[in-house]
């Protein structure tokens, strides 16, 4: 082995060797296995930490969407019966209108009828009156002087005109 | 303040003066030996040989790789008994460096073999941390004695020629069996094809490592340079090479484990792809 250039030594090189797959063996054993498990389950651990944190994320996400969907359901739904509420509340005021304006027309129908029916009595009993007093004046006329009688006569009639009007009014 | 100011320019002053005295007064050193024989000697372990147990004698950097093996298991064992059951999710700065030491060696097993890397993630931790530490190892100067009866320094253990090749070869053959575990035969094609590989690996590492030795054993010899310069020299110097080293070694280990186990794709594909790139 000697024979051999620059002190290379085959017995030496195979002890070299040696002790490098004892170190090498060691060390894993000794420190890089543990190191490795410690440094994996800790990613493991935090992989699942941060899965777990997704899923929890998607579920709530999933939730919010769910609840914004029937949010919008109950809205819509809302807005179907606000709409109805308001048609019904419109009939009935309608309704309530239309009876208002029938009742409005029985009175003044009513009113007129009894204005109509006061305003002819009226009418009437001056006529009558009148009759009443053109016959008293012709009979005054024909006993006493015609030129008093005539001015009785015309105050008599200014008088019955005045409460024709007065009626009217 | 003023005072302490003085005091301070005095000191510098007096070890400066010193210094120079040393240098002056001094030959070239206490050596007895010449450069070209240090150098020769570094290099080829020829006379500066020690014993192993009264087995034979071996090169220092043998001592050397089994004085580093011992301490990386015992701080292994250290580490696994008094820190690692104390590991938290949030981690503290020990945890943090241990990972880091792990993680960046798995990751670089699992960025370069992503189809199979459950054994190189450890083989590469194994070999980054053996380059880096024992490359370091030279600077703690650990004396031994020759069988000359000379006190030397235990030098690093790849600049021993031998604990390079064995690196490099055994390297070569991880990276075979590789091949062969996750493609069969066509792993072995693969990995025959780089059949310069051990030698490069095992060269370019004692290489880098003797030029290390050789710069610092340089240094040391005369002791004019023995001023400020080995602080840049020793210290910066060795600390570059460990990182380099061991960071060229472990990527090409998984560069080359994750070209020969890459999984066999079916030939449609090939054709497929070859279609869209003439595209």
């Amino acid at each position: 082995m000697s024979g051999l250039p620059l002190n290379i030594d085959i017995q030496q090189i195979l002890l070299h060797m040696l002790n490098f797959v004892i170190l090498a063996g060691g060390l894993y054993f000794i420190l890089y296995a543990p190191v490795k498990k410690f440094m994996d389950q800790r990613e493991a651990h935090y992989a699942e930490m941060d899965q777990a944190a997704a899923d929890k994320l998607a579920e709530a996400e999933k939730l919010a969407a769910s609840h914004q969907a029937q949010l919008d359901k109950v809205e819509d739904e809302l807005r179907e019966r606000r709409a109805e509420s308001q048609k019904i509340a419109q009939a009935a005021a309608q309704q309530q209108l239309d009876r208002a304006q029938q009742q409005a027309d029985q009175i003044i129908a009513g009113a007129r009828k009894s204005a109509e029916s006061i305003r002819a009595k009226a009418v009437a009993d001056s006529q009558k009156e009148l009759k009443e007093l053109a016959m008293a004046a012709a009979e005054k006329l024909a006993l006493g002087s015609s030129r008093d009688a005539f001015d009785e006569f015309l105050n008599l009639a200014e008088e019955g005109k005045r409460n024709e009007q007065h009626e009217k009014a | 303040m003023k005072q302490n100011k003085r005091k301070l320019i005095l000191w510098l002053v007096l070890i400066v003066v010193l210094a120079a005295a040393c240098v002056l007064t001094g030959g070239s050193g206490g050596e007895t030996e010449t450069v070209q024989e240090v150098m020769r000697d570094a290099v080829l372990h020829e006379s500066g040989q020690v014993s192993l147990f009264g087995i034979r004698n071996v090169n220092p950097g043998l001592i050397s790789a089994y004085v580093v093996t011992a301490l990386l298991l015992v701080l292994a064992a250290c580490l696994r008994i008094f820190a690692v059951p104390r590991f938290q999710n949030v981690p503290g700065r020990l945890q943090m460096l241990i990972e880091l030491w792990v993680g960046t060696f798995s990751g670089m097993a699992q960025s370069n073999s992503p189809h199979h890397n459950k054994v190189l993630g450890p083989y590469i931790f194994g070999a980054g941390t053996y380059i880096f530490v024992s490359t370091l190892f030279e600077m703690f100067g650990l004396q031994a004695v020759t069988t000359a009866g000379r006190s030397i320094a235990l030098p690093a253990p790849l600049s021993d020629i031998n604990g390079a090749i064995a690196m490099g070869v055994l390297s070569y053959l991880f990276i075979l069996s590789g091949g062969v575990s996750a493609v069969g035969l066509r792993g072995v094609g693969r990995t025959l094809k780089e059949f310069s590989l051990p030698i490069s690996m095992s060269f370019r590492l004692f290489g880098a490592l003797l030029s290390g030795l050789l710069v610092t054993e340089l240094v040391y010899y005369y002791i004019t340079l023995s001023f400020v310069l080995p602080v840049i020299v020793g210290v910066m110097f060795t600390l570059l090479h460990a990182l380099i080293q061991s960071y060229v070694l472990t990527m090409l280990v998984a560069l080359y484990y994750g070209e020969v186990s890459e999984p066999v794709h079916p030939k449609q594909e090939k054709k497929k792809d070859k279609k869209a790139v003439a595209a």
